[in-house]
């Protein structure tokens, strides 16, 4: 009996996790990965590794502890991405004036193209600035996250502006 | 530093970051005064915010299927953690009924078999159904069939659908049947928003089939239609917002938490409209992290129950 109610306590717990945190887990990570499968896996992952090891440790906030979980764990697997995928950048000449996004895009039109555009970065310059703009990380702290030179942020960012601005532009 | 050796983008992704230095400032400034510049800088400005949102708006992910992929691999390695059979059976059913239960008075609670719940608020039972559990209230469920259960007290329900197998609520003053429906009952009867539900009294063996927009009483069981479907709706509608200004989200938060939630002066705008669905599942820390994402503004426990927000700004 002892044992049964424990075995159904358990399902519902695991269910109420399931439920209250792996959407907003896997968009975060998707955010930071740029890959949905990726995104399922390393959520997954952290759940399952939280939940064999919840009786060894106490967990004050499971929501925290999972975010950061997901977030280290996500940041090993574009650290790989990011050596699988090491393509230079190439150099873009200066940026085109004769049209402005204000003036030329809708709302609707410029979410769709900006998404896009940023999937279509090269992975370092999407990794510093997802880290940047989704994570609200400093230079630092994404060069510390990344292991990359703080110099190396700096120039990513602002190529990721450059690039987006052109990718959006064009038509 | 000169205006053409610069890294432009950096100075303005900076200035959007708030991190710029006065140096910098002027800087920019500087070269914006020129018109071309200006757009430039206005594009990026406005990419840099436009692209905060566009990824969360279109992703979608459904934990079902990772939730029985973890129950497999529990069973798999054979841990105490194995499931009883039909959970994972269950899961792939439907929600489809929703409904309130309340009935007062004494429940008997005749058969030792069952697993109970007392602890107020939200449970998920084995087999998916939903509950929200009222104080002082008992749920007991059967022990060899988990879409069984035994109510003292009162409790919100939201039950998985399985036409073949009812899920029954017995209480000492009626009993419900859920034929794949949605319906709602009170101390008093039943209403049924859709489809059927079959209400008995076990006293005479009486019973009846209810459906669309019709309710029943458990003592008479008589049909009556129902105008009013509101009165059922004190659960549902807890603690969802449409259009909600601020102060009057921050009151309903401190009611139902029994906390004291306030908005600090420098934060002028308290009329700030909130969209949410209910928020009645989570804890309140919960619901202070969906708050401070929305407004990001700073939540704080000044004393003892008492939080006050600050920094917070309309989008």
């Amino acid at each position: 009996m002892e044992q049964e109610q424990k075995l159904i306590r358990n399902s519902i717990e695991l269910k109420t996790i399931y439920e209250l945190y792996y959407s907003e887990l896997c968009i975060k990570a998707a955010k930071i990965l740029g890959n949905n499968q990726d995104a399922e896996d390393v959520v997954q992952e952290v759940i399952i590794e939280f939940w064999n090891k919840r009786s060894e440790i106490s967990i004050e906030n499971p929501r925290a502890y999972l975010y950061r979980s997901v977030y280290n764990r996500s940041l090993n697997l574009l650290k790989k991405n990011i050596k699988l995928n090491s393509e230079e950048i190439i150099e873009f000449e200066n940026f085109p004036l004769e049209s402005s996004i204000v003036e030329t895009l809708e709302e609707k039109e410029l979410h769709a193209k900006i998404e896009k555009a940023i999937q279509e970065l090269p992975e370092k310059t999407r990794a510093v600035f997802v880290l940047s703009r989704f994570e609200d990380k400093t230079y630092k702290e994404i060069a510390e996250d990344l292991d990359i030179s703080i110099k190396t942020v700096e120039s990513q960012i602002s190529a990721a502006l450059k690039i987006l601005r052109k990718k959006i532009l064009k038509v | 530093m000169q205006l053409d050796k610069i890294n432009i983008e950096l100075l303005i992704h900076k200035q959007l970051r708030g991190e710029i230095s006065q140096d910098e400032q002027a800087l920019l400034g500087e070269w914006r005064l020129i018109p071309e510049n200006e757009i430039y800088y206005q594009d990026l400005v406005e990419i840099w915010n436009q692209s905060k949102n566009v990824l969360s708006s279109s992703l979608n992910f459904d934990y079902r299927n990772a939730y029985n992929r973890h129950l497999n691999k529990l069973s798999e390695n054979n841990t105490q953690e194995v499931k009883p059979k039909v959970l994972s059976i269950s899961l792939l059913r439907k929600i489809a009924a929703i409904f309130i239960l309340g009935l007062v008075a004494m429940w008997w609670f005749t058969s030792g078999n069952q697993i109970k719940i007392n602890t107020p608020g939200y449970h998920l039972l084995a087999e998916g159904s939903e509950i929200y559990l009222s104080e002082n209230s008992t749920l007991g469920i059967d022990s060899k069939d988990n879409r069984k259960v035994y109510l003292d007290g009162q409790a919100f329900f939201k039950v998985s659908r399985d036409e073949k197998h009812p899920f029954v609520i017995n209480a000492n003053s009626g009993k419900v049947e859920v034929l794949g429906t949605e319906f709602e009952v009170n101390e008093r009867g039943v209403f049924v928003k859709k489809g059927k539900v079959r209400v008995s009294n076990p006293q005479n063996s009486q019973s009846i089939i209810l459906v669309e927009n019709e309710n029943a009483q458990f003592e008479s069981l008589n049909q009556i239609s129902l105008n009013d479907e509101n009165q059922f709706n004190w659960f549902t509608e807890r603690l969802a917002f449409k259009n909600t200004p601020m102060s009057k989200v921050v009151k309903e938060i401190s009611e139902v938490y029994n906390v004291h939630v306030t908005i600090d002066d420098n934060s002028s705008e308290t009329n700030c409209l909130f969209n949410s669905k209910s928020l009645c599942k989570l804890n309140l820390h919960e619901v202070f992290d969906v708050l401070s994402s929305a407004y990001d503004c700073n939540i704080k426990e000044t004393s003892h129950g008492n939080y006050v927000i600050t920094n917070l700004k309309c989008k």
